[in-house]
């Protein structure tokens, strides 16, 4: 064996050795240690409210029936993860995200979520809890239609879900979804008594 | 109308008045199609329509069609009917008793409802007839598409547009508007119609008649007398407001369309799966449908 190949494979042994004991003695794996999963949740309120569209349509000028189910349905529900990691006998990191979904005319974008938790023993049987989060990013966006209206109106953009009321078509853009995540700021207060 | 030894003079007002109350409340001789409507959007707003009828002689009528018994004339019914089916829509009247020129709104959509006839000896043409300045004024903007004209159709019972009645007579402003870019001839169903419970022609409706130009002008809507369940408003007279105020609504959607679009979208929107044993003599284009005609051709 040539001399640089034993000095390759040696300190590729050492890297190795050094990692795995990097990892078992270091902070990130206490850490790792001190971390639970405190949340699983697939869906979303926004996600919720595109999904309450999904059953409507209309009739178009000849009759045949649109149905909203295409255009409203995700190809995977946003689904969320959060974690708890205690970095202090009474304190803890609160941190997450979600994957965000996707349909034909909306998009909820993925999302990161932030926290503290603060915990007191009151007494032996009581504990008062602070939490604080917010998430970030995770906005709603509905798209518009394009809608043809013939003689009498010619090719519009629309919102596609209110393309056969009254409304004008213009007007009806601003009726498009553009909204933040629900208790994107959050605070919560707990007391709790054990008896 | 005068047509060698009958001249009608007139003296009269046009008059500009308030919408009445805006109401959105769906009433039961409404289609179930106009709530659908009003959920969103608008309500007929910068459209005017204006009624050609008789609001100041002592002839008035009982009915009911927004929860309230009245006694009113029969210009006063077809208005009020009309501003409750487009509550936004400015509304003009003009009383019979007035043979002077329509006057358009200047801006939006104008739609003018005829709820009357103007009957004479059949045998002559529409050219024949010596028309006061408000008929003439009608028949021009019907013949230039300058407002939607939402014609009552008849109520002679199975007459035909244009055709002479059991009596004889004729409705000339009938005959004269066939043809026109922008007239609607309106007959009456006996109910609203939908494609599980079919409605047929009322019976005393006149119908569209073998003239194919007819057949392309007419529509029917139902008439089920208002909401009191004795005092009924029946007749074609009637069916006009509620093609009147379909047309007040699309003019608020489709804002750059011209009275010759809003009509032919009415038109050709009208459905006839709603109407039992249909056919073009009978119902010409079918049972109006505001909803359809809101909505797109396609969409994506």
């Amino acid at each position: 064996m040539k001399p640089s190949k034993v000095f390759l494979n040696s300190t590729l042994l050492g890297l190795v050795l050094f990692w795995r004991q990097f990892c078992l003695a270091s902070p990130v794996f206490e850490l790792w240690n001190a971390t639970s999963l405190i949340e699983i949740k697939q869906g979303s309120e926004l996600s919720n409210k595109m999904g309450a569209y999904r059953m409507g349509g209309y009739e178009l000028s000849n009759g045949a029936p649109l149905q909203f189910k295409n255009w409203y349905t995700p190809t995977f529900t946003d689904t969320r993860l959060t974690y708890m990691t205690q970095v202090h006998s009474k304190v803890g990191v609160i941190w997450g995200f979600s994957t965000g979904e996707n349909a034909q005319k909306y998009t909820v974008d993925p999302s990161i979520k932030l926290g503290l938790v603060f915990r007191h023993e009151l007494d032996k049987t009581s504990t008062l809890s602070l939490r604080g989060t917010t998430i970030l990013a995770g906005r709603l966006r509905e798209s518009a239609c394009t809608a043809n209206y013939g003689d009498i109106g010619g090719v519009q953009q629309v919102n596609c879900r209110m393309a056969a009321s009254p409304m004008q078509p213009s007007q009806t853009l601003q009726y498009l979804y553009n909204e933040k995540p629900y208790n994107y700021n959050t605070l919560w207060l707990q007391y709790t008594k054990n008896f | 109308m005068n047509i060698g030894t009958k001249k009608i003079l007139a003296l009269g007002t046009f008059c500009l008045i308030s919408p009445f109350a805006i109401s959105q409340t769906l009433q039961p001789w409404m289609s179930p199609e106009v709530g659908d409507a009003w959920k969103s959007g608008y309500k007929g707003q910068g459209t005017t329509i204006t009624f050609v009828d008789d609001f100041n002689s002592r002839s008035s009528f009982y009915g009911n069609f927004n929860g309230s018994l009245k006694l009113q004339q029969h210009g006063k019914w077809t208005s009020q009917e009309a501003s409750l089916i487009a509550p936004m829509a400015a509304i003009n009247t003009k009383d019979f008793s007035d043979t002077t020129a329509v006057r358009l709104a200047p801006k939006g959509l104008n739609t003018i409802n005829l709820s009357y006839a103007m009957y004479a000896n059949s045998g002559y043409t529409a050219n024949q007839i010596g028309w006061s300045a408000r008929e003439q004024s009608i028949i021009n903007y019907a013949t230039n598409g300058t407002a939607v004209i939402s014609k009552a159709a008849g109520n002679d019972s199975g007459t035909t547009v244009g055709g002479a009645n059991s009596s004889g007579k004729t409705d000339y402003l009938n005959l004269a508007l066939i043809n026109t870019k922008s007239a609607i001839f309106v007959g009456a169903l006996d109910k609203n119609g939908t494609a599980t419970s079919q409605a047929k022609i009322a019976s005393y409706s006149n119908i569209a008649g073998a003239n194919t130009a007819v057949q392309n002008k007419f529509l029917v809507v139902g008439v089920t007398g208002g909401n009191d369940p004795y005092y009924k408003l029946y007749g074609t007279s009637f069916a006009a407001p509620v093609i009147s105020g379909y047309s007040a609504i699309l003019g608020s959607k489709f804002t750059t369309a011209d009275a010759t679009k809003i009509s032919n979208q009415l038109l050709n929107t009208a459905r006839t799966d709603t109407i039992a044993n249909y056919s073009a003599s009978t119902y010409g284009k079918g049972e109006a449908s505001i909803s359809r005609a809101l909505a797109p051709v396609s969409i994506k």
